[in-house]
Order: structure tokens, then C-alpha cells, then sequence
């Protein structure tokens, strides 16, 4: 069996780990300005979100544009525990997170019943009303005007006074949401998501509890987007309820499925770059939605499986052209040797 | 071996006025491979879905091992022992084939969540796939797609699945059908390796009478959702009600 520790794919996996690190941590925020790292740092938590929208979506096969509603939840929960009982925002962040989740649970509950597209209508709903409840709650949202002055991220002493220092906290929460998320596909309750995703009659008869799978699913999936709006909030210092609407959740599924919703490396190439295409088409900016929309239209014709997968298909070319062969594992031995008719 | 695996007590089941199932019952006994016969639309496939539980009934007792689990759904049914495959082979298609088996792994071998997220991912199900799949008389990558496989591969690797997720009790939705002559070999040296060294109960669907004659040990058979004959291969041979069923009334009878 293959025990070899140092294979060539965790060599790779930890060569670009590295490099990635080093690009992001030094640098992007030094050959940026004080504007496009505010870019980034959206960027960033789009990213959490979308973890989990790509869960939802790649790994559960369901289309959940409710990825908003919880990005609110978690955001006012945060800012309202953070403002008016002082405690520390990575704190209330987590306790933001949390409630997202717990909400998830009791409305996925309902949500869950239904199959689809039907299920996925319920939750361009559920944004809906979301984003109802956050403008017109105003002693608690402050409605279309918002909370302005929401405090800024502190540990030990240490204050993110600039965007600079608040792009190393979001891109470090990001990393950690990302490693999180990677390892979930490999255990068992990511074999459960994917059987729901494949063949809910497979997933009964192996034992699977495909309502349980999908309720749980959802509560992780707003988990990433609760943590993600807190993130929001206390990075620009402000929440409002037009942060939290129904386009938004547009934005982000076609920034999941333009990336590739089956890995969470392309989940963030396709939010990075939708988030970046306005900036890089700024000398086309009264165009930019024609442009935008047709290409995204001729993304999802030619590529279908995002970046993801055109990346993928890439390597997949260079290793039949240099012969590269993956390791396997081969099961069972050729006709010639088994025992017939025993 | 004279205690029922999986016993059915008067099964009642129909669709609107169709009625698919009526007063049926079934005895499965450990180790046994028991056929189940009847003409097309006799409502065979709609008993394994009542058994497994993709079907609730209308009335009636399904026991397994002596516990009634006529109210449970199915996936509770398969983690007590229900294990099926179908007709037409059910994989998860976007996945490679090391995770539809581990999906019965994990069925055979439950863990909690934290000590699969953060255990090491153990591949200790691979000798006994190796053998199973000796026995089944083919070979594959555990890394390749399910698409790579031939029909009648992915019809056996369906049983080693149900194998693998060690079920007391595995209802097989026509195995043979599609297969040429050396895999329906092969596949029957590894139903019968089920039956024999694992003592699973079998209850087999089949329309190939060839197959349910030479391995199964006890026959029942059913015509319009009802139980017409009950016995062993030889029994069943001779039984009129059952030549009727499959070859009609003779005018002079």
C-alpha cells in the first residue's frame, strides 16, 4: 500500500502552498495601493462565502442563493454583540458564525424538504426576506442607512488601523476557511454530500441520511458565509442591508461556478477574478456589464467546468505528453489468473 | 440456520387500485440464496424496494433478525443490514470508484466525523476488495472514474459495494442481465462466496432460469403482486401453477 509520506503530490501540493504564501503575504500588499487592497480584501471574503455556496453546489449539488442572508446574519450579530457589550470582534465574529449556523439548521429543516430547482427558488426567497428584515429592522440594522463606526479588528494590543493590516487578517481567516473546507471532502460526511449530490438511491441503501446530509450542508455552507459578513462589517467598518442582497447572491454563484465548483482552488481564481474584472476593465467602464455578461455566457459554453477544470484538463495534457503517470492503486488481477466457477 | 434473516408477514402494498403486492409472504434465511421469480411486471422490483424501504407499505410486518423494522426509513434499514443493488447499476458518476467504495466502507466500519476529518485516510477495506474483485474476475485502478468500467463490471463491483458494507441482507435486481457468459460465471462464484463465507441471506431476482436453478437453494414465486409458489428449485419445476404463470393454460386443461 501507498505509505509513502512524501509523494509527489504533496510535494506539489506543498511547493504552491508555499508560493502562494509568499505571494500574498508579501507581494500583492507591497506593489498595491490603498485602493485595490480594499479590492482584495472584498475579494477575500467573497471568498469565504463562496467555500460555501462551492460546498453547497459542488459537493451536495444543490444551488443555494442564500449565501447573503447569512452573510447578514452573521455580520449583525457580530456588530451588534461587538457594539454593545464591547467584547472583541474575533470573538463576536465566531458567535456570528455560529448563530448563521444555528438559523441555517431550523430553516434548512423546512428548506430541505423540497428537491432542486424547487429548493433552490425557496432560497432567492429566503434572500429576499432577508434582506427585507435587514432594511426594515431599523433599531437593530439600521436600516438603509446602516451602523456606521463598526469597530475594527484587535488582538492582544494589536488594532487593524489600515487596510493593509485588516488584507493579512482577512487573507489569514480565508487560508484557515480554505484548509477547513479542503480537508472536508475527504472524510465521510464529504462521501455523504457527494452520494447525495450523485444518486440519493445509492445514499439510502448505503445507509446515508440524505435530509440530515443536506440540513447539514446548508448549516456549514452558512457558516462560511456568517463568518465572511462579520468579516465584511468589521473590515470597512460599516454593515448595511444593500451589502446583503439578492444581486449579490447572483455574483456569487457565478463567481463559484466560473471558477469551478468541484475545488475550492478554482472557487477562489473565479472570485478573484470577477471581483478584479471591473478593475482591469476600467477603460471600458460604461460597458463593463455588456462585457461581463456575454463573458460569462462565453465562460460557461467553453469552459463548463470553470478554471477548475480547464486547469486540470491542462495538466492532464502535459502529463500524457511527458508521459507522467499517477500513482494508483490497481485491485484485482487479470482474467488469465482467477478462479472460475468456484 | 432455522431462524429467518429477513422474514416478510403478510405485505400489502398498491398504487391507486394497481395493487403490486398482496399478502405476501417471504422467509430469507442466513447463508441462503433464495430466487425470486415471476413474469415481467409481477411486481419483484417493487417487493426489493419494499424490503429496502425506498417503498413504504400499506400494511404488513417486515422482520429483520427478528426486529420489526417495518417503519423505519431506509437508511436506517441499511445500517441495520439491508444492502441492494439495481437493475440498472447506481454509482455516484462524478466520483472515482475508491469513493463509491468507501462510502461502504464507512457504512461497514462507522466513524465519528472528527476522527475522519482529522484521522488518517486508511485504505484497510483494500485486501478484502482484492479479493472480491479476484473473485469477480476483473480489475481496475481504485483512482479511475466508474465510467471506465464495462456494464457487467460495474453490475459486480455493485454487489463487492454491498459486500463490502457488510449487510446481513443483500437483495440483487436481476445481476445477469446485460452479462455474457464468464462475467454471469463470475459473478456467480462471488454471490455465492457472499452466501457461503459470509453468510449473508440472498434474495435473488432473476430471469435467466438457468442461474436460479443451479444456485439458489429456495425459490418463491410471484405473479400480480401475490405469492404463487414457495419451494425448493425441483418444487418449483413442477409446479403447475407457476408453468402457467410463465407459459399459459393449456386450452384442453
Amino acid at each position: 500500500m501507498t505509505k509513502r509520506l512524501l509523494n509527489r503530490k504533496t510535494i506539489i501540493g506543498a511547493v504552491s502552498l508555499l508560493l502562494f504564501v509568499l505571494l500574498f503575504y508579501l507581494y500583492i500588499p507591497n506593489n498595491t495601493g490603498a485602493y485595490t487592497i480594499t479590492v482584495w480584501n472584498s475579494a477575500l471574503i467573497y471568498f469565504m462565502a463562496n467555500i460555501g455556496t462551492a460546498i453547497m453546489l459542488g459537493s451536495c449539488g444543490m444551488v443555494s442563493f442564500a449565501s447573503p442572508a447569512f452573510m447578514g446574519l452573521g455580520a449583525y450579530t457580530s456588530v451588534y454583540i461587538c457594539m454593545n457589550y464591547g467584547v472583541n470582534p474575533f470573538i463576536t465574529m465566531l458567535i456570528g458564525m455560529l448563530v448563521s449556523m444555528l438559523f441555517a439548521v431550523l430553516i434548512g429543516m423546512a428548506l430541505m424538504r423540497l428537491n432542486g430547482t424547487f429548493f433552490t427558488f425557496s432560497t432567492v426567497a429566503l434572500c429576499q426576506i432577508a434582506y427585507t428584515v435587514y432594511n426594515g429592522w431599523k433599531p437593530v440594522t439600521g436600516g438603509p442607512n446602516g451602523i456606521p463606526r463598526v469597530p475594527q479588528f484587535t488582538a492582544f494590543g494589536w488594532v487593524a488601523k489600515t487596510y493593509f493590516d485588516n488584507y493579512y487578517v482577512l487573507l489569514t481567516i480565508a487560508i484557515i476557511a480554505f484548509v477547513l473546507a479542503n480537508r472536508l471532502g475527504k472524510t465521510n460526511f464529504g462521501r455523504a454530500m457527494n452520494s447525495v449530490r450523485d444518486n440519493e438511491l445509492v445514499a439510502k441503501t448505503t445507509g446515508i441520511n440524505v435530509f440530515r446530509t443536506k440540513v447539514t450542508a446548508f448549516a456549514i455552507a452558512a457558516g462560511f458565509a456568517g463568518i465572511a459578513g462579520a468579516c465584511l462589517a468589521h473590515s470597512t467598518h460599516y454593515v448595511v442591508s444593500t451589502y446583503f442582497t439578492y444581486s449579490n447572491a447572483t455574483m456569487y454563484i457565478i463567481q463559484v461556478m466560473i471558477g469551478g465548483v468541484y475545488n475550492i482552488v478554482g472557487v477562489f481564481a473565479g472570485t478573484i477574478l470577477i471581483t478584479m474584472l471591473p478593475e482591469w476593465l476600467r477603460p471600458l467602464q460604461e460597458y463593463i456589464k455588456l462585457v461581463y455578461g456575454v463573458g460569462v455566457i462565453l465562460l460557461m459554453i467553453f469552459m463548463p467546468m470553470g478554471i477548475w477544470g480547464l486547469g486540470s484538463d491542462f495538466i492532464k495534457r502535459i502529463k500524457k505528453r511527458y508521459h507522467i503517470k499517477d500513482n494508483v492503486t490497481p485491485i484485482g488481477v487479470l482474467a488469465e489468473d482467477q478462479e472460475v466457477g468456484k | 440456520m432455522n431462524r429467518p434473516i429477513l422474514e416478510l408477514i403478510d405485505v400489502n402494498k398498491a398504487f391507486g387500485g394497481v395493487v403490486v403486492a398482496e399478502h405476501v409472504n417471504l422467509k430469507l434465511y442466513p447463508g441462503e440464496i433464495h430466487g425470486l421469480i415471476g413474469p415481467n411486471g409481477a411486481g419483484k422490483t417493487t417487493l426489493l424496494n419494499l424490503i429496502s424501504g425506498i417503498y413504504e407499505m400499506d400494511s404488513g410486518r417486515i422482520e429483520l433478525n427478528g426486529e420489526d423494522i417495518s417503519n423505519m426509513p431506509a437508511y436506517l434499514r441499511a445500517r441495520k443490514g439491508i444492502g441492494r443493488t439495481f437493475q440498472m447499476p447506481r454509482f455516484l458518476d462524478k466520483a472515482d470508484i475508491e469513493e463509491n467504495i468507501r462510502i461502504a466502507d464507512d457504512l461497514a466500519n462507522p466513524v465519528s466525523f472528527l476522527k475522519s476529518y482529522f484521522g488518517k485516510n486508511d485504505r484497510a477495506y483494500v485486501p478484502r476488495l482484492n479479493e472480491l474483485t479476484r473473485i469477480a474476475g476483473f480489475s481496475f485502478n481504485l483512482e479511475d472514474d466508474i465510467s471506465s468500467l464495462t456494464f457487467g463490471q460495474r453490475k459486480m463491483l455493485e454487489i463487492i459495494r454491498a459486500i463490502l458494507a457488510n449487510h446481513k441482507v443483500l437483495l440483487v435486481d436481476e445481476p445477469a442481465a446485460g452479462l455474457n457468459g464468464a462475467e454471469i460465471e463470475n459473478e456467480i462464484s462471488l454471490l455465492k462466496h457472499a452466501a457461503k463465507n459470509m453468510n449473508m441471506g440472498i434474495l435473488l431476482i432473476e430471469h435467466s432460469m438457468d442461474m436460479i436453478m443451479n444456485i439458489c437453494s429456495n425459490i418463491t414465486v410471484i405473479n400480480f403482486g401475490s405469492v404463487i409458489g414457495n419451494g425448493t428449485p425441483d418444487e418449483i419445476a413442477a409446479n403447475q401453477d407457476v408453468i402457467e404463470a410463465y407459459l399459459g393454460r393449456s386450452k384442453d386443461a
